[in-house]
């Protein structure tokens, strides 16, 4: 057991004991135990799973930073999460089709990076939807 | 005599309907300024604990590699980002902020970026050199849009369009006390304050290095920092707002009770008039 908080700019979003953690850093999945060395990662838009009392969660977490600190205890710190029961699949895909369709047109006019980042979204949620 | 009295009781009434529009802007005021608060609350934890993990990162990111958001650049022009209200009656809110950017803004080497009307319409007409994409970003304060400006921001000082990138905002004291404030977003000055000393004996794993790691926190550290400062910004708003209504709905009430005083007074002499001529004019017969 390790103590984790997931924190996100509209505050805190979960502070609690729990047994394991996965999550997509950006050089790909990791998963800490409790007793992990201390860490800092780059997390990147992808699925997380944690183990509470031996029952598994579902998350789409939408990038930011993993901290570990010396006591073992984990921060991670979010743009946006979602729980697997909030996403909607069918929204998820179609603004995955959106964006494809934006970034493919390679107009001036629109923002690329928006249209990636909206992209990255929505493969996170239909990743964590398929989980 | 009776015009003067359809006068002032005509303007009570003008003054009472004032004063029922007063008094429900500040209400709406004071809910939202709670809201506000909330949010800078909540939020503080995010900032405060990104601000850690760059200090965290400084400590061992090496010295003699500067990050790309460090790098002056040989840009000749300025950029200011500066939130004002997008309405009016908030005292002297606004005003402050022009004042302040009078004195600190050359027009001929920078360029302003607007948030929130009143600012846009403003600085328009002073001839400052605008950048109009992000002025209604406060309307309805949302995390995704201020992502947006941080990116947009970040191209701009990566690509070498300006020198130095500032965000003028009011910082919130207390309820009745809000002063304009400056700070630099880009480029980043590094910490001489970071000491060496406070590096752990074994450092931390780094994924991935600690360059890039630095590199990757940065624009999320500036969303952060934009967001709290543009929430900051409203609670000063709404603070103001709320402090300017009351004395103005005070007001309407001195105002109200003086000129009912006017009003008896006239009525009740108008009276004794008629009395009086009524009997002077009995006696005459």
């Amino acid at each position: 057991m390790f103590k984790l908080k997931i924190i996100t700019p509209k505050g805190v979003y979960l502070d609690k004991e729990i047994e394991s953690l996965t999550i997509k850093l950006t050089t790909g999945y990791r998963t800490i135990l409790s007793g992990h060395a201390p860490l800092i990662g780059s997390v990147d838009y992808g699925p997380m799973h944690l183990i509470i009392n031996g029952e598994t969660k579902y998350y789409a977490v939408m990038g930011g930073a993993l901290s570990i600190d010396e006591s073992g205890s984990v921060s991670l710190i979010i743009n946006g999460i979602n729980t697997k029961e909030e996403i909607d699949l069918e929204r998820a895909l179609q603004s995955k089709e959106r964006a494809e369709h934006r970034l493919k047109e390679k107009d001036d006019n629109i923002d690329l990076r928006r249209a990636e980042l909206s992209l990255k979204r929505a493969i996170s949620r239909i990743d964590t939807y398929n989980s | 005599m009776s015009a003067n009295l359809t006068k002032t009781k005509r303007r009570i009434s003008s003054i009472n309907s004032t004063k029922k529009i007063t008094n429900a802007m500040e209400l709406v005021a004071t809910v939202k300024l709670k809201r506000y608060k909330d949010t800078m609350f909540e939020n503080s934890n995010y900032v405060n604990e990104i601000v850690n993990l760059i200090h965290k990162l400084s400590y061992y990111k090496s010295s003699d590699k500067l990050s790309s958001f460090e790098l002056p650049n040989n840009a000749t022009k300025d950029l200011y980002i500066v939130i004002n209200s997008n309405l009016g009656l908030c005292a002297s809110y606004n005003n402050d902020i022009y004042k302040f950017v009078e004195k600190n803004i050359d027009k001929n080497t920078a360029e302003v970026l607007p948030i929130g009307l009143k600012g846009d319409q403003y600085y328009k007409k002073q001839g400052y050199v605008i950048d109009e994409s992000f002025y209604d970003l406060n309307e309805k304060i949302d995390y995704l849009k201020v992502i947006k400006l941080s990116r947009y921001i970040e191209s701009l000082f990566l690509s070498a369009k300006y020198r130095n990138i500032y965000l003028i905002y009011t910082r919130y004291i207390n309820s009745i006390k809000f002063v304009p404030d400056m700070i630099k977003i880009y480029p980043l000055e590094s910490d001489n304050e970071v000491k060496r000393e406070d590096r752990l004996e074994y450092p931390p794993i780094f994924d991935p290095d600690v360059d890039t790691l630095f590199d990757e926190l940065i624009p999320i550290y500036t969303s952060s920092l934009l967001y709290q400062k543009i929430v900051e910004s409203q609670v000063s708003e709404q603070a103001s707002r709320r402090t300017a209504m009351e004395n103005a709905t005070d007001n309407a009430d001195e105002l109200i009770e003086k000129l009912t005083l006017e009003y008896n007074k006239a009525r009740q002499a108008a009276i004794t008039q008629e009395i009086t001529e009524v009997v002077s004019s009995s006696l005459d017969k």
